[in-house]
């Protein structure tokens, strides 16, 4: 069973901004929302569990690493087992749809046979096989945000970390990409949506993890 | 091997995905390689004949009288092992009264009864050695018993030395500027291209990449970049050296030398200074 386990972390910017003293955890398939302010530190937590950023004191565990004893050599692997899905999409700008999503694949080693079938897998299920050839640019927000969310899903994360994924998009659009969310939790992967849409929040019956000041209020 | 395939791979795509900052590139190399190549072939050309000129001056060593046939060959031998002597060849009396001959008109026995010319020996110096070896020699020679006189261009090498070691000087400071100047277009070229490739490095970081990874492309890109631009660098040259009569800089019995170095520095010079810019950055 792999959880997110965060003890006593304290990460602050020199603006102020950041978290204090966060204590939560996260158990593999469970779904929560991480809200509050802009400012507040929901992204703050994002990085610190992508080990993008280390905590001043405290510890912060994801799966079978610990920010107290990670070798830099190994964050790309823990990585490899949290899929990242961004606001402003950020896919490969330089890369066609199927591409974006067989790059993680690649960077792990696997053949191409299983490369091709996963990529296609993927896309079918977020709808996007007949746009495999597209580039990132020729496609809307939506669209974009699938392409994020298949190559999100493709290395079987136990996670899936969602930072404002409906920020840019239309309030019907944003339903479509959390139905989506919710079809990928259903199967058993843990996801964590950074949002301060009360709407979106309201809608769905998850767990909040509410942010104030830096500090977690459930 | 996997992922092997793919760092290859995605080096090639590197290009393609980047054609205006590959195109950049491989101009960049293109041009300082072909400035390199045509300063290169030229100084050695100039250098070349300099020597050949300061080869034909002949250092004239005049022969006291009545020295036998061994004498005068063992005098050859004594001067011929003097470090800074390329040749020494024996000019006897008759020999040297046919070249005053064949230089001002055969009416000489008009004038005088008999041979007044020496017999000497035309000493060719080595065009490599330095003027201090030079005028140690000619001394040395000078001392031998058997040799009356030495008249020696000492003016005229000293001026040949200088303008040889000036132009070598000039050579080696240009070339050197040319390196730099290459090396100056290559980084900013780079570094404009890391700069505009900085969220995509970062959004592969953030998916599990690891650095490796995504530098090796780089690597590929750069290499491939470089021998491109060497080969191109390669036709130029024999363009010029065809249509221009320049001499080849190497020797006709190694053809394949030139282009295969040309490809190498080409090809070493893009790899470096692609693998120290990201090397910074990555």
């Amino acid at each position: 069973m792999k959880n997110v386990n965060f003890t006593n972390v304290t990460s602050r910017y020199e603006n102020g901004e950041g978290i204090s003293e966060a204590n939560f955890s996260l158990q593999q398939g469970e779904f929560a929302f991480l809200s509050g302010p802009s400012g507040a530190g929901k992204t703050t937590i994002l990085k610190l569990i992508l080990m993008a950023l280390f905590p001043q004191s405290g510890t912060v565990e994801v799966g079978n690493f610990s920010s107290f004893n990670i070798k830099r050599t190994e964050i790309p692997l823990l990585r490899r087992q949290v899929g990242c899905v961004f606001q402003d999409f950020r896919l490969l700008e330089d890369r066609n749809v199927y591409e974006n999503i067989a790059f993680v694949l690649r960077i792990i080693g696997h053949r191409e046979k299983y490369i091709k079938r996963r990529t296609f897998r993927m896309l079918a299920e977020v709808g996007l096989s007949h746009k495999r050839n597209q580039m990132p640019a020729q496609l809307s927000g939506g669209e974009q945000q699938r392409v994020a969310i298949a190559r999100a899903m493709a290395n079987d994360p136990f996670i899936i970390l969602a930072d404002e994924p409906t920020g840019n998009l239309d309030p019907e659009t944003a339903a479509g990409i959390l139905d989506l969310f919710k079809i990928i939790n259903d199967r058993g992967t843990a996801v964590l949506m950074a949002t301060h849409n009360k709407n979106l929040i309201d809608k769905y019956p998850y767990r909040i993890i509410y942010l104030q000041h830096g500090r977690v209020v459930e | 091997m996997n992922l092997l395939f793919f760092i290859i791979s995605e080096g090639f795509a590197g290009i393609r995905r980047s054609k205006f900052s590959a195109i950049l590139t491989i101009l960049s190399l293109l041009i300082t390689l072909t400035l390199l190549n045509i300063y290169f072939l030229i100084s050695q050309n100039i250098l070349q004949r300099v020597g050949e000129l300061k080869g034909q001056i002949a250092v004239e060593a005049f022969i006291e009288e009545g020295l036998s046939e061994e004498d005068i060959a063992a005098l050859r031998t004594k001067i011929l092992n003097k470090v800074a002597i390329d040749s020494v060849v024996y000019l006897s009396k008759e020999n040297a009264l046919l070249r005053f001959a064949d230089l001002f008109g055969d009416d000489y026995d008009h004038i005088v009864e008999e041979n007044p010319l020496p017999a000497s020996f035309q000493i060719k110096i080595k065009i490599d050695e330095t003027e201090l070896k030079i005028t140690d020699a000619i001394e040395a020679i000078e001392k031998l018993d058997g040799i009356d006189e030495v008249v020696f261009h000492k003016k005229l090498i000293t001026a040949i030395n200088y303008f040889a070691s000036s132009l070598r000087r000039n050579i080696h400071s240009i070339g050197f500027g040319l390196i730099v100047f290459c090396f100056g277009l290559l980084w900013i070229n780079i570094t404009i291209t890391m700069n505009s490739k900085a969220r995509l490095i970062e959004t592969m970081l953030l998916v599990g990449a690891k650095h490796a990874l995504i530098r090796w492309p780089f690597y590929v890109q750069s290499m491939v970049e470089g021998v491109i631009a060497g080969v191109g660098s390669i036709i130029i040259l024999y363009f010029i050296q065809i249509n221009f009569n320049i001499k080849s800089i190497l020797h006709s019995d190694t053809p394949y030398l030139l282009p295969i170095l040309i490809i190498f520095i080409s090809l070493s010079f893009s790899f470096v200074t692609c693998f120290i810019t990201i090397r910074r950055r990555i």
